[in-house]
């Protein structure tokens, strides 16, 4: 019972400090499982990917019903991501640890780097997306007011998204995100939003593989999922209230040792 | 202006929302289970058939299964709900994509299947 506890309050943490942060939680997940709990890193990716499933569905609902996910370009997104995905969930369990490792070490980097410049610079606002209108998108709130373009490019990023997935365990928000924002145009609010819509699609295309293969445990899988849908349906209420600068500033320093430590494993761990 | 109902954010919200709850019910009703008997790990049975009969035995970790099955599928059923609803707009072309990325997600889920009886057997 104790480690049923023990995994339910780390699910918690990690759904309300995903909430709270705007992430899926599965960065957080992962390194939990893996390093402080000791499960093999297919496991704690398998989990992190039934979570992350937990976590986008439930804010998706949301985020469709009130018009601010564009599910049309999520839409089209997804052909990409899924690929990726399943590419990237069947990979995972031919790979080795170490190398698994490593490559999560460098998505904490990158998200370290995301997440800092956010953090501890000044704000910019690129505009991107505020004056295109699209004359074809019909009536209705699920058709935003902008034009997508750079839909190859971001059809090849979005199987890169997906992959990344599938192989580490993670929504990759921090990939999506930029890529909706940045390379086709939406609204930053939108970007998010929609990129949240994805996230669910494709941490389902991964983690069929985990699934299937047996990687997850329901004993593991099982206080994990329920802590990290209390902990984002409760961060969600109270995110309002919080001052989410050192917040961040918390996470970043989080994210930073984890990756470290991920590095070390790669480095020096068991092939 | 013409301001229709907007099926498409209705159906895809519901599914999504409906999919989500009852599966952490599943998967909460297996935890409680298995906390009270022991726990919820241990073998699943890897076929539908199996599985099924291990839940109309209450068996904690089947259950639990079940709902993380019923968490793993409910963006599928998301999938379809949006054809559906874009079917009924007539807008062809996200019926076509909604139908692309459905399929490759059946076709991920065959895979998987494949490559886990081959793995596992």
């Amino acid at each position: 019972m104790g480690i049923d506890l023990l995994l339910a309050a780390s699910g918690l943490a990690a759904g309300l400090f995903g909430a709270l942060l705007g992430l899926g939680g599965g960065i957080l997940i992962v390194p939990l499982l893996n390093l402080a709990f000791g499960y093999p890193l297919t496991t704690a990716v398998g989990v992190s990917l039934i979570c992350v499933i937990a976590t986008s569905t439930g804010a998706a609902a949301h985020n469709v019903r009130t018009g601010r996910a564009d599910v049309r370009l999520g839409l089209l997104l997804e052909g990409g991501t899924v690929i990726g995905a399943v590419v990237g969930g069947i990979l995972a369990g031919l790979v080795s640890e170490r190398l698994l490792a490593g490559l999560f070490a460098l998505l904490m980097g990158y998200t370290a780097i995301s997440m800092g410049r956010r953090t501890l610079l000044p704000q910019t606002d690129t505009g991107a997306g505020r004056e295109a209108v699209d004359p074809s998108a019909p009536d209705g709130p699920t058709a935003p007011a902008y034009r997508s373009h750079r839909r190859p490019l971001a059809l090849a990023g979005a199987f890169f998204a997906g992959n990344v997935s599938g192989l580490l365990g993670v929504g990759g928000g921090v990939v999506k995100v930029p890529l909706v924002h940045l390379v086709m145009g939406a609204p930053l609010h939108v970007a998010v939003a929609t990129s949240n819509f994805i996230i669910g699609v494709t941490a389902a295309a991964g983690a069929y593989a985990y699934l299937f293969r047996g990687d997850i445990d329901p004993g593991v899988a099982g206080p994990v999922v329920l802590g990290v849908a209390a902990g984002a349906f409760l961060g969600a209420r109270v995110g309002a209230r919080l001052h989410a600068r050192w917040l961040a500033v918390l996470f970043l320093l989080v994210v930073i040792y984890v990756g470290v430590q991920m590095a070390l494993r790669a480095l020096g761990g068991p092939a | 202006m013409k301001q229709r109902p907007d099926e498409l954010g209705r159906w895809v919200s519901s599914v999504l929302a409906w999919g989500t709850l009852v599966a952490i019910v599943t998967v909460a009703i297996g935890v409680v289970l298995g906390l009270a008997g022991g726990g919820a790990g241990g073998p699943v049975g890897r076929d539908g058939g199996g599985l099924l009969a291990q839940i109309a035995a209450g068996k904690p970790a089947s259950i639990v299964s079940f709902g993380l099955l019923l968490l793993a599928l409910t963006p599928l059923a998301q999938l379809v709900a949006a054809a559906v609803a874009f079917g009924r707009r007539g807008e062809r072309r996200y019926v076509m994509i909604s139908s692309v990325v459905l399929a490759l997600l059946l076709l991920g889920i065959a895979t998987a299947t494949v490559l886990s009886s081959g793995v596992g057997g």
